[in-house]
């Protein structure tokens, strides 16, 4: 077997290189501590040859996770036996690419060089002399063009050989001065000094190099203005770039989430494809509910509203992450996404974030959870990581209903629009102040800066778009669905059994015969009274609102459909028979009732997600004011749910993203933390008025 | 050195300028960087824009686009 590292800088193809080379047969894991995907892969031609992807970066100083990785991985610190590294060399700026290949060489290594995007070198007009520059390095390299796959053949030959020859890159001169001086430097001030001659050395050497093989192309020489600078001047515009970047992000988050896309009625593509799986997935459910009907209530249960519903709820994020991700790679490929953190930086420095945190934050106000997956496109782990943290703090769309309850129970008088935009002015600014104090308290020692290449626009290819969408699709039903499927059982385990559902009370009590329980008997219903003193100061230190918040981490909207069940008295059939009865015909008719005739069976579920969810009934649940007295508390248990630990399906795509159980722990510790303190001060400072 | 005895600073040069760079000062990480990405004595840069809100700055070099706020431009010093 051989074992290749696939190194090279951002944006020199070194993705569209590992597909072309691997194909479908990659297995993305994780390097361990960091987020970091590890890529591998068997590669299509040999199978003898293993693939690994190494992160993509401008050289192999150990200070960034990717740069430390990469680093080790080469010089087998890490326990990874590389036989060959294959270097990927972005033609168009073969300079400052061939600083990471000194950095390989130095290592002694056997390499090849990929010498990527040939096709542009030549439009441009430059002459590069291969044999010579193979030469002058003692590695065999590879002209190629990764995004039509020419030269893959040469690629996987040339690998071959030099696995066979075990052929050494040349020992340049520089190598040996460089371990020169960097033995003499002892003080961190001499070292760093050492680091910058050492820079320096390389780049002369290059210089050096390049001279003598490569001959620029006029349009290179005289900066004349390329196609990608043209597109540049319209989208990073003085004027302009602002308006066609919001531009950008409304059309983006309309065609994942918009339920009325572009005005014409219909639902976005997002929200279409949503609705077909959810459509398909309701006619798996009924089928195979069909077929256990016989067996006992609690199998049955567990089948349909533990396993299923667990699953079911995977497969109706799965939708909205290709569609968001098919998007984001678009703007990845093409270019677009360097210059957005390129307009942002200014606003977002101040955040301690970058400029890229704008799209998964913007995101967040759909779903979570596509936003969280979003969040793997920012540049830096730091950033990632906060901004996976702080993305779950937005006022997503299953958070609305329970908004919309509260503003039109206890806040009835008030004015809707600005309590409206209150709940995303504190999920902002709590975002903002949570990314500054993680900034401060976690990631001290990293100054932030933005020196960042830009890289040319290219048309992206179908094949890559689609490959990077369908792989995020795979990858958060593979990690996050055990999450999400897991965590629904227990939860609807807790919720529907007590002590006597094992000692044969409640099977002797039901008349079905069943060994289950209401909500208000069950695990849960204890739990959440031994666990309500703790939100005493919060103002809602009742066992009712607290089971809410539970169960609210399956599905947000759940915390309504809880309540309506936990305050039974307030939702009986002569209320609703009331209630609905006052309306017209069309009204009912809205609302779901067939035909606009009166349905009582139909009632509760219309009540709870037609009525309560939009907030539609001033006098809903009036026993939970016993529960919840003031305005202050109501307040404080929207923002509570808020920022809390977001639903399972959010909390599985930051396991995903953030690799770590400690670290997805952490997260949710930040977050629970974060709902708890502001709570209690809405609590504390709404009550003093 | 145009102004008297103070240095020019890449930060000074105007879209459409350019300049060759002396030295590079600052910090030691963003210093490092800055020459890893090929900011060198010697290397001509010159000025293609600045963000729409006026900071970072886009310059290229060697074939290539980079970007870096301005504080970064300040510690590169031109001849």
């Amino acid at each position: 077997m051989i074992k290749v590292a696939l190194a090279g800088n951002p944006n020199c193809g070194k993705t569209t290189l590992f597909n072309d080379l691997t194909g479908s047969k990659q297995h993305v894991g994780n390097w361990p501590g960091v987020t970091v995907d590890k890529k591998e892969g068997t590669c299509k031609k040999n199978k003898e040859i293993k693939i690994l992807d190494l992160p993509g970066t401008y050289s192999l100083s150990p200070y960034s996770a990717e740069e430390i990785v990469a680093g080790e991985t080469i010089t087998g610190k890490n326990g990874e036996n590389i036989d060959v590294v294959l270097n990927i060399v972005d033609g168009t700026s073969i300079e400052r690419n061939l600083y990471l290949t000194l950095q390989i060489m130095e290592t002694q290594v056997p390499m090849v060089i990929a010498l990527n995007m040939m096709d542009e070198v030549e439009a441009a007009g430059t002459k590069i002399d291969v044999a010579k520059l193979s030469e002058e390095l003692g590695v065999k390299i590879v002209p190629m063009v990764a995004r039509s796959g020419k030269g893959i053949d040469d690629v996987v030959k040339a690998i071959e050989e030099v696995a066979a020859s075990k052929a050494t890159p040349k020992n340049l001169p520089i190598f040996e001065e460089i371990k020169k001086v960097e033995a003499e430097a002892k003080t961190d001030e001499e070292k760093e000094e050492v680091e910058i001659t050492v820079a320096d050395l390389r780049y002369k050497t290059i210089d050096a190099v390049v001279s003598a093989t490569v001959k620029k192309g006029k349009s290179v020489e005289s900066a004349k203005e390329t196609k990608s600078d043209k597109i540049d001047k319209i989208l990073t515009n003085r004027f302009l770039g602002i308006p066609i970047f919001l531009l950008i992000m409304f059309a983006m988050y309309a065609c994942t989430f918009s339920e009325n896309f572009l005005w014409l009625g219909i639902n976005s593509p997002g929200m279409w494809l949503a609705g077909v799986v959810e459509g398909a997935w309701e006619w798996v459910v009924e089928l195979i509910s069909g077929l256990i009907e016989g067996a006992s209530p609690w199998v049955y249960a567990l089948v349909v509203d533990g396993i299923l519903a667990g699953i079911g709820a995977v497969l109706g994020f799965m939708p909205l992450v290709l569609v968001l991700y098919l998007l984001m790679s678009f703007l990845e490929d093409s270019g677009y996404m360097a210059r957005v953190a390129f307009i942002l930086d200014r606003i977002f420095r101040k955040f301690g974030l970058s400029g890229r945190s704008f799209i998964p934050l913007l995101m967040g106000i759909g779903c979570g959870v596509p936003a969280i997956m979003a969040t793997r496109t920012l540049e830096k782990e730091k950033d990632r990581k906060i901004t996976a943290i702080i993305t779950a703090f937005m006022p997503c769309g299953a958070k609305l209903p329970i908004f919309a309850m509260f503003f039109s129970t206890m806040f009835a008088d008030d004015n809707q629009t600005i309590l409206n935009y209150s709940i995303y002015l504190v999920s902002i600014v709590v975002a903002i102040i949570v990314s500054l104090l993680l900034n401060k308290l976690v990631y001290k020692s990293e100054a932030s800066n933005f020196i960042m290449e830009l890289p040319q626009y290219r048309v992206p290819t179908a094949k890559s778009v689609l490959f990077h969408g369908w792989e995020k699709v795979k990858g958060f039903g593979k990690k996050a669905g055990t999450v999400i499927l897991l965590s629904t059982i227990l939860i609807w385990f807790l919720s529907s059994f007590n002590v006597d559902s094992f000692n044969g009370k409640n099977k002797e009590a039901n008349e079905d015969g069943t060994i289950m329980c209401e909500m208000n008997d069950s695990f849960l219903a204890s739990a959440g009274k031994a666990i309500a003193p703790v939100f005493k100061p919060l103002g809602f230190g009742e066992w009712r609102p607290t089971v809410g918040v539970v169960t609210g981490w399956i599905a947000k909207e759940n915390v309504v459909v809880t309540f309506a069940q936990l305050y039974e008295e307030d939702v009986t059939q002569e209320y609703l028979d009331e209630f609905f009865g006052a309306m017209e015909a069309d009204e009912l008719e809205e609302l779901g009732f067939e035909g606009g005739e009166y349905d009582p069976e139909a009632a509760y579920d219309i009540y709870v997600e037609g009525t309560l969810f939009e907030g539609a009934d001033e006098n809903a649940l009036p026993t939970m004011k016993d529960d919840i007295k003031t305005k202050a508390a109501a307040y404080a248990y929207m923002v509570f749910n808020l920022l809390c630990m977001p639903c399972f399906a959010a909390v599985g795509a930051l396991k995903r993203e953030l690799k770590t159980w400690k670290a997805t722990g952490a997260a949710v510790g930040v977050q629970m933390l974060t709902a708890y303190i502001v709570a209690l001060l809405v609590n504390v400072i709404g009550g003093l008025f | 050195m145009k102004k008297g005895l103070k240095a020019m600073t890449l930060r000074e040069l105007k879209p459409g300028q350019s300049g060759v760079v002396d030295s590079v000062k600052g910090a030691g990480n963003i210093r490092r960087r800055v020459l890893e990405m090929g900011v060198t004595p010697g290397v001509k840069i010159d000025v293609i824009k600045v963000a729409p809100l006026g900071d970072p700055v886009e310059v290229m070099l060697r074939g290539y686009n980079l970007s870096l706020r301005k504080e970064e431009a300040e510690a590169i010093n031109l001849k």
